[in-house]
């Protein structure tokens, strides 16, 4: 019983398993996406691994508890507070959901049920979800510099100046429309360019244009993605809120989030939700906290106490 | 689009970087020490208003593009250096740390105005900010230990010396050769950055040429210098000072990932390369305070951990692209 015990807070099981879980984690990052989650991340040996991790940080925790003195409390609030994050990841992971559906259109039935991530299982929700709008903000058209295989995009303001190899363009005027004129020095020639939104300039003898537009459908673009989103219960809708990026809805415990996926057939984004419940988010909450006070203690205040202790 | 305060930052940087190098040739003169001291106090309080510059021309915290992240580390590690000169009452570092900022902020200018508009999850958002900036200090006291452990290990004399003359030019000369490369390609001097073969071979020669300058610049073993436990704990108390703020850098980092999209851990390469940068710093001290971890090993610790760190940064975003490859813009 002592030896299992002596084995299980060892500071070499610690070594171990850390440095296990932390090359399987760097190796799964060279591998990427998807591979990775399936190979690795939720891989049962992997989860084994953090399982194993989580049974020696309590050992060493109920161990250094037994000796505690305020040069190693920071040290212990510490590991209590990674041992807090582990557990909440454990509770998230049993018991949690998530996945992604693309946008549902307002004519297209609710929302009921998302997909889980590896795409083996379903979810059902215990509401409906309605999209009552869906808006896009983009950024402003720019001006794109392509000089060689080289690209560089400006936005487009009036005295905007920009110089590439040879040539120095001036945005003379920009009115709404959207049109620019542009003056073009190089090789010698001073040019005036007129473009309108979508519109190309080349030089005659060099290998350098301008466009004026968007990307289409290029990322870059976006500014921001909106969704006005109905909350149904029975029949009747309990909420309306707008859901945008970095501003989650929260209704129930699930979290829905407006999200974006990248277009397979090319660089893309097209609008989807994020459904989330994860019921280890507070325990993890409260282990960042923990652990956060842990580190600034050990490292900043365990110190000048020290210094003024005579 | 050029700022006055962004060029001020610069000059005060380069006049720190001479005035200190000018302290280090004449035997560590207090007079050149203070006159680098001071301009690279106008440097980073230059750096300070550019932020707020930035910040309120752009709407948003200027943390997100590589322009943007580069000179914060570099501003960063202006305050944090002269934090500790004060501290330890030693301009040692000041020549290497300073001419570390400048390149710093060389570099960043290759990305000066290319950057593209933001991603919707990158705009405005207090935990990214926070995140970004305490990720950035705790960068900035790596790479104050990493100075710090090469001053050490250089006074160590010996085996100790001639190694990290050879660590230094190789790894400035790559730097060197690969930011002049890719500065000529951005100014259209030359029409691509060539192959691997053109990178090895002229990082290699530049390290080379590199190696004399390098061996006279660094203190002797004997003689005027730096004192090796002064060292030693510089060494020390810079990493335990940015091990703390990447700890909770990473936190923080979680807690917006978490807002936005829906998880606060995905071992996404960035966030993969961040732990176990701070888990080295971690053995680190571990090994400080269980086996009394010092001297040379220690400074050779903190001379990897730089590695790791830059790796981090700027590895992660070119070699594995993820949710931070962004970056690379």
């Amino acid at each position: 019983m002592l030896g299992a015990w002596k084995f299980l807070t060892s500071a070499k099981l610690a070594v171990f398993l850390g440095g296990s879980i932390l090359a399987a984690g760097l190796a799964g990052t060279l591998l990427g996406g998807g591979v990775a989650a399936t190979r690795v991340y939720r891989a049962p040996w992997f989860l084994l691994l953090l399982g194993a991790f989580g049974v020696n940080l309590l050992a060493c925790s109920i161990q250094r508890a037994r000796f505690l003195r305020p040069p190693t409390a920071g040290s212990f609030v510490s590991h209590v507070g990674a041992l807090l994050i582990l557990a909440g990841a454990a509770i998230g992971g049993l018991w949690g959901a998530a996945g992604n559906s693309p946008l549902p259109m307002p004519e297209e039935t609710p929302l009921d049920r998302i997909a889980s991530d590896d795409g083996k299982s379903e979810h059902v929700l215990p509401f409906q979800i309605v999209i009552e709008k869906f808006s896009l903000d983009l950024y402003p058209p720019r001006l794109w510099v392509l000089d060689r295989g080289q690209e560089e995009s400006h936005v487009v303001r009036p005295g905007l100046s920009v110089r590439s190899g040879e040539f120095e363009l001036t945005a003379e005027a920009v009115t709404e429309g959207p049109v620019v004129r542009l003056r073009i020095r190089g090789r010698g020639k001073d040019r005036i360019a007129t473009l309108l939104l979508g519109d190309r300039w080349t030089a005659e003898d060099a290998d350098f244009s301008i466009v004026y537009d968007y990307r289409a459908g290029y990322a870059g673009d976006i500014r921001s993605f909106d969704s006005r989103i109905r909350i149904v219960e029975n029949g009747q809708v309990v909420k309306t809120e707008t859901v945008s990026v970095n501003r989650p809805l929260v209704h129930k415990g699930y979290r829905i989030y407006q999200n974006a996926h990248l277009d397979a057939s090319g660089p893309r984004w097209r609008p989807a939700l994020r459904i989330v419940r994860d019921p280890g988010i507070p325990v993890v909450y409260v282990g960042f906290g923990v652990l956060g006070i842990g580190l600034l203690y050990a490292s900043f205040v365990r110190p000048l106490l020290r210094r003024r202790t005579p | 689009m050029r700022s006055l305060f962004f060029d001020a930052t610069l000059y005060a940087c380069l006049a720190a970087s001479l005035a200190y190098l000018l302290s280090a040739v004449r035997n560590w003169s207090a007079g050149w020490a203070r006159a680098g001291f001071w301009a690279l106090t106008a440097a980073a309080l230059s750096g300070i208003g550019f932020v707020a510059q930035e910040w309120k021309d752009l709407d948003r915290p200027p943390f997100a593009t590589t322009f943007e992240v580069l000179t914060l580390l570099s501003v960063a590690l202006m305050f944090v250096y002269l934090a500790f000169e004060r501290w330890f009452k030693s301009a040692h570092a000041g020549p290497f740390v300073s001419f570390l900022a400048l390149l710093d902020l060389a570099y960043a200018t290759l990305f000066r105005g290319s950057a593209q508009p933001l991603m919707p999850a990158l705009r405005n958002n207090f935990w990214l900010t926070v995140h970004v900036v305490l990720c950035f200090v705790g960068y900035a006291g790596f790479f104050l230990s990493f100075v710090a452990g090469i001053l050490h290990l250089a006074r160590r004399g010996g085996m100790n010396r001639a190694a990290v003359v050879l660590v230094l030019a190789i790894t400035f000369g790559f730097l060197l050769f690969v930011g002049g490369a890719q500065f000529a390609v951005k100014r259209r001097i030359l029409d691509s950055t060539g192959g691997i073969g053109v990178f090895v071979l002229g990082g290699a020669l530049v390290s080379v040429a590199l190696l004399a300058p390098i061996r006279a610049l660094l203190p002797e073993a004997t003689g005027e210098g730096p004192d090796l436990d002064r060292l030693d704990a510089l060494v020390y108390r810079s990493i335990s000072f940015g091990f703390p703020l990447l700890g909770l850098g990473i936190i923080t980092g979680a807690v917006w990932a978490n807002e936005a999209w829906g998880r606060y851990w995905g071992w996404d390469p960035k966030e993969a390369w961040s732990l176990a940068t701070w888990l080295l710093y971690f053995v680190y001290l571990h090994l400080r305070f269980v086996r009394g971890w010092k001297g040379g090993q220690s400074s050779w610790f903190a001379v990897g951990g730089f590695y790791a760190v830059v790796f981090t940064f700027f590895g992660v975003n070119y070699l594995l692209p993820g949710l931070h490859g962004y970056l690379g813009r």
